[in-house]
């Protein structure tokens, strides 16, 4: 895949950067390590953030502001009126590919436009791919990552892996597979009550029919009931009755016109009677359909003893206030905040005990009620009483009174919000008694009515009567039996594939999250031992070795501390001082990057040791120059520092003489100012100096010849390792010309009379007869007097030239990379190959 | 290489009464079962779409109702209520689909 450096960035009209028609250019190079420096509120943020912008789409800070403050004014710089805001980036793809020239602009309406000059074809979606947690940086994002819960730092690692789009596609599946809400969004519980209740239903129906054609045919069929047996029997022997006959023969029961029956009836009895006997038969059929089951009185208890239960463990308990008490605690004992699980939180008392296993405990007996509660509704839903209650309400043969309809609903509901006690069961029954002895009253009188009207008459056709009201009321239960057959299996049918799919979906999060979670340890594993030889090489202390642990089963990560001066597995945030932190952040946050093959192939980091003690700040620096970053690890990525640390700067400076460390300055007059570059050359300085002595500025360029001189001398004492005395070690002000000089001249005859000095009989004549005598004769004897008017701009020129020949004599041709370059010895008795 | 033992105790659940070709069909204890594996050096996308097109394998249906509902759920909104929004109806489109399935079974309309 190809990866991209950045060659160039620049910057007109965004936050601090105003530069209007003179965008502020910085460039960098893909095989050094660059870095730039300014002073605070010099724009060097503001690079940061137009970076953040072209490659993120938003700039994180002005994100996290309230809407009020309404952050979307402060991308454009406030004094750039009238034009967009323009960001444009150079890309270096890492495979010899041309480079990429994308333009983003942000329009004066604050749109975002996406342009590539060099004709990238999709510019915007390469920004998008460049994208990740790792290519730009600052302390926020180390700060961030220490002090963050467990469960954040493992999904804001997960994207430092490369492997966020994974987290994010768990996260979606456990989304879609959470316990309760899948149940509920599929209305599972709902469904299967709903199957409850028609299987109940369908059986009693089937009971029904059963009881009917026995009275109308004295038949007993087997199970499981066949519909059509049922229907050829009633008719067979509907057939028999000769007033019948006409009306039935080659019918079913559903095609019988029930009307015309009774009519014929009617006609061969011509009797009012009749038709009164029939409505009475009616009655009472319906009121039978009301009748308690055998079973119900042991229902009744089963629901009765679950009332009492919940009312004992509602009674231990001390109410929904405790409760949610409790529960608060809980969760605050049992947080990252709370230390001591032997304090109180509200009081801050000791305890003597830990308060978890109390407050687990109290809970317990709340879950012991709601569980209780739950059993109660259960049983109250699968109750058949319950079922003939609400019939016996809504029967129009009682006429039940509205309220105690209404009293009846409302408990139901108490039930089904888990509120109910003995009271609501109690008063239940009473209701139910009450409609039982007017049921009883109810069929008494009919029966009486039926028996009177039975006496007047004729005892052949009450006895047709009675058969065609059976007859009939199968017709209609057969009815409904074939329609509440058909609603269950729908409803079934429905269920199955809803619990289907929540088994699915919950064993497919499963399995993925069991992959993810191995998969993210495997890759933090393989990351450990490159981030504790970092974290070692910054802070260069035994005593702490920092680890990274996954939560098992979890994606939570937690920093931990394997040794900590003797004591082992400690949390590292709660111990670590701020510059320890920062460096085991960066530490994982670099070995990740090492492990990195997203198309971004550059880190940017923003003032990242601003909270490092200056020690770890410069062994962080060395450990990016030869184990992070290009050049020192050709496979590594470029890395490019932003600073406004003035420590960190001389550094910079220092380096920059190398090919291998890039050095630019930001200075201006922002926000409203402009903002421009300066590159540190090495040799600005010689070529300031030549400049004013050429033309004749004695005054001017004379400084800048020391300078010089005790840039190059110091250059040579640190790159071939010439042994100085202490204090010029220690001490600025002693690292001077002559200082320099000396101990060049010492460590030189030092090695001479050992035998083992690396430079050639001619480098060392000319070093000993031409330079260092040039040197001192025509610089440090002057300068010792302190007459300016000495100095020869001419014998300065020779100075120069001098020093750099001096520097010349400490350097070998090295073709080991194939071409010949000036290379310093690596001491003053060895080279560092054997060119 | 990476794994993890995809398996499921109760496959019953499953509502059709086909030959068990479900993904995860061994019951417990069984030797044959079925595995995800992401290799440390593939990338994300490429395993996501593994892992989806080893469901399609197995249950076309369920694969490709689970893609409709991960389509209308991401990218995850980060607000807890936005994403309980998204949820509800990502399920409701699924338990749509579903119940028109169980209509087409029962015979009473088309899939």
């Amino acid at each position: 895949m190809t990866r991209y450096f950045i060659r160039a960035l620049a910057v007109e009209g965004f936050r601090g950067i105003n530069n209007a028609g003179d965008p502020l250019r910085l460039r960098f190079k893909p095989g050094a390590v660059n870095s730039v420096f300014a002073p605070n509120a010099q724009g060097k943020s503001s690079m940061f953030e137009a970076l953040c912008y072209a490659i993120k789409g938003v700039v994180p800070k002005l994100e996290e502001m309230p809407a009020s403050d309404r952050p979307s004014e402060y991308y454009a710089n406030r004094f750039h009126q009238g034009s967009p805001a323009i960001i444009s980036l150079t890309l270096e793809p890492d495979d010899g590919s041309p480079q990429v020239e994308i333009s983003v602009e942000r329009l004066v309406d604050g749109t975002r436009r996406v342009v590539s000059p060099s004709g990238y074809p999709d510019p915007d979606g390469l920004l998008k791919s460049l994208d990740t947690e790792m290519c730009l940086v600052d302390n926020r994002a180390f700060l961030r990552f220490v002090e963050d819960t467990p469960l954040e730092r493992g999904r804001s690692f997960s994207s430092l892996l490369g492997i966020g789009e994974l987290s994010e596609f768990r996260q979606a599946l456990e989304t879609l597979a959470h316990g309760r809400t899948v149940a509920s969004d599929f209305e599972i519980k709902s469904l299967e009550t709903s199957v409850e209740g028609q299987s109940r239903e369908l059986q009693r129906k089937e009971v029904e029919i059963r009881d009917e054609l026995r009275s109308l045919a004295d038949v007993a069929l087997p199970e499981p009931l066949n519909l059509a047996d049922v229907n050829k029997a009633a008719i067979a022997s509907l057939k028999q009755i000769k007033v019948l006959r006409d009306h039935v023969d080659g019918q079913t029961l559903e095609g019988i016109d029930w009307s015309q029956v009774k009519e014929a009836i009617k006609t061969a009895e011509q009797s009012e009677k009749q038709t009164e006997l029939a409505g009475v038969e009616q009655s009472l059929a319906v009121l039978r359909g009301l009748d308690a089951s055998e079973d119900e009185a042991g229902a009744i208890d089963e629901v009765v003893s679950a009332a009492e239960a919940l009312d004992d463990l509602v009674s231990q308990t001390k109410g929904s206030k405790f409760q949610d008490l409790y529960s608060r605690a809980l969760a605050v004992v049992t947080s990252d905040e709370w230390d001591d699980e032997a304090k109180c939180p509200v009081c801050d008392s000791r305890l003597g005990f830990p308060l978890t296993d109390h407050l687990e405990s109290c809970l317990a007996g709340f879950a012991a009620a709601q569980k209780s509660a739950e059993a109660l509704r259960e049983k109250w839903q699968r109750a058949s009483w319950v079922d003939r209650l609400g019939r016996l309400a809504a029967s129009t043969d009682l006429a039940v009174d509205k309220k105690e309809a209404r009293q009846i609903a409302d408990i139901g509901l108490q039930v089904e919000r888990l509120e109910a006690s003995t009271k609501e069961v109690g008063e239940v029954l009473a209701v139910l008694k009450k409609l039982d002895d007017t049921l009883l009253n109810e069929r008494q009188v009919l029966e009486g009515k039926r028996e009177d009207l039975r006496a007047v008459l004729p005892p052949s056709l009450v006895a047709v009567t009675e058969q065609v009201g059976h007859a009939e009321r199968l017709s209609s239960a057969l009815e409904t039996y074939g329609e509440l057959t058909a609603s269950l299996d729908a409803d079934e049918a429905k269920l199955g594939r809803r619990k289907a799919w929540v088994g699915f979906i919950k064993t497919a999060a499963t399995a993925f999250q069991d992959a993810e979670v191995s998969l993210s340890t495997a890759k933090t594993q393989a990351l450990e031992s490159a981030y504790k030889s970092f974290y070692s090489e910054i802070t260069r202390n035994p005593e702490i070795v920092p680890a990274l642990r996954k939560a098992s089963g979890s994606e939570g990560l937690h920093l931990v501390l394997e040794r900590f001066f003797g004591l082992e597995d400690l949390s590292a945030p709660s111990l670590l001082p701020e510059s320890y932190r920062n460096a085991l952040a960066i530490s994982i946050f670099l070995s990740a990057a090492l492990e990195s093959t997203a198309p971004a192939r550059f880190i940017v980091m923003d003032d990242v040791t601003s909270s490092f003690d200056a020690g770890h700040q410069f062994q962080l620096m060395e450990l990016i120059r030869t184990r992070i970053a290009r050049p020192g690890n050709p496979a590594g990525p470029q890395v490019i520092m932003l600073s406004h640390d003035g420590l960190l700067e001389k550094y910079f400076d220092r380096l920059s003489a190398d090919a291998v460390w890039h050095h630019q300055k930001i200075q201006g007059l922002p926000p409203r100012g402009a903002v421009f570059t300066h590159t540190q050359q090495a040799d600005r300085h010689r070529a300031k100096a030549e400049q004013f002595l050429r033309a004749g500025q004695v005054d001017q360029g004379e400084p800048l010849v020391r300078q010089y001189l005790e840039f190059r001398l110091q250059q040579i004492i640190r790159k071939v390792g010439v042994p100085v005395p202490f204090d010029f070690a220690m001490r600025d002000d002693r690292k001077l010309v002559q200082g320099c000089l000396d101990a060049i001249s010492e460590g030189v005859s030092l090695h001479k009379a050992a035998g083992d000095l690396i430079l050639t009989r001619g480098q060392l004549a000319r070093l000993e007869t031409q330079h260092l005598p040039a040197i001192v004769g025509n610089w440090v004897s002057h300068y010792a007097t302190g007459v300016v008017s000495s100095f020869d701009p001419h014998a300065l020129l020779g100075v120069l030239d001098s020093v750099d020949e001096l520097a010349g004599c400490f350097m070998y041709d090295c073709s080991c990379s194939g071409s010949t370059r000036r290379r310093f010895y690596k001491s003053l008795s060895a080279k560092h190959c054997s060119c | 290489m990476v794994s993890s033992d995809m398996l499921v105790d109760d496959y019953a659940l499953r509502g059709d009464s086909g030959p068990p070709n479900w993904p995860w069909a061994g019951k417990k204890g069984e030797q044959d079962m079925r595995t995800v594996e992401f290799g440390l050096d593939a990338q994300p996308a490429s395993m996501i779409e593994e892992f989806l097109s080893a469901l399609e394998e197995e249950d076309a249906v369920m694969a490709r109702l689970l893609r409709e509902a991960l389509e209308h759920l991401m990218p995850l909104p980060p607000s807890g209520q936005e994403r309980s929004q998204k949820r509800q109806e990502a399920n409701s489109q699924v338990a749509e689909e579903l119940d028109q399935l169980a209509l087409s079974e029962n015979g009473g309309g088309q899939p």
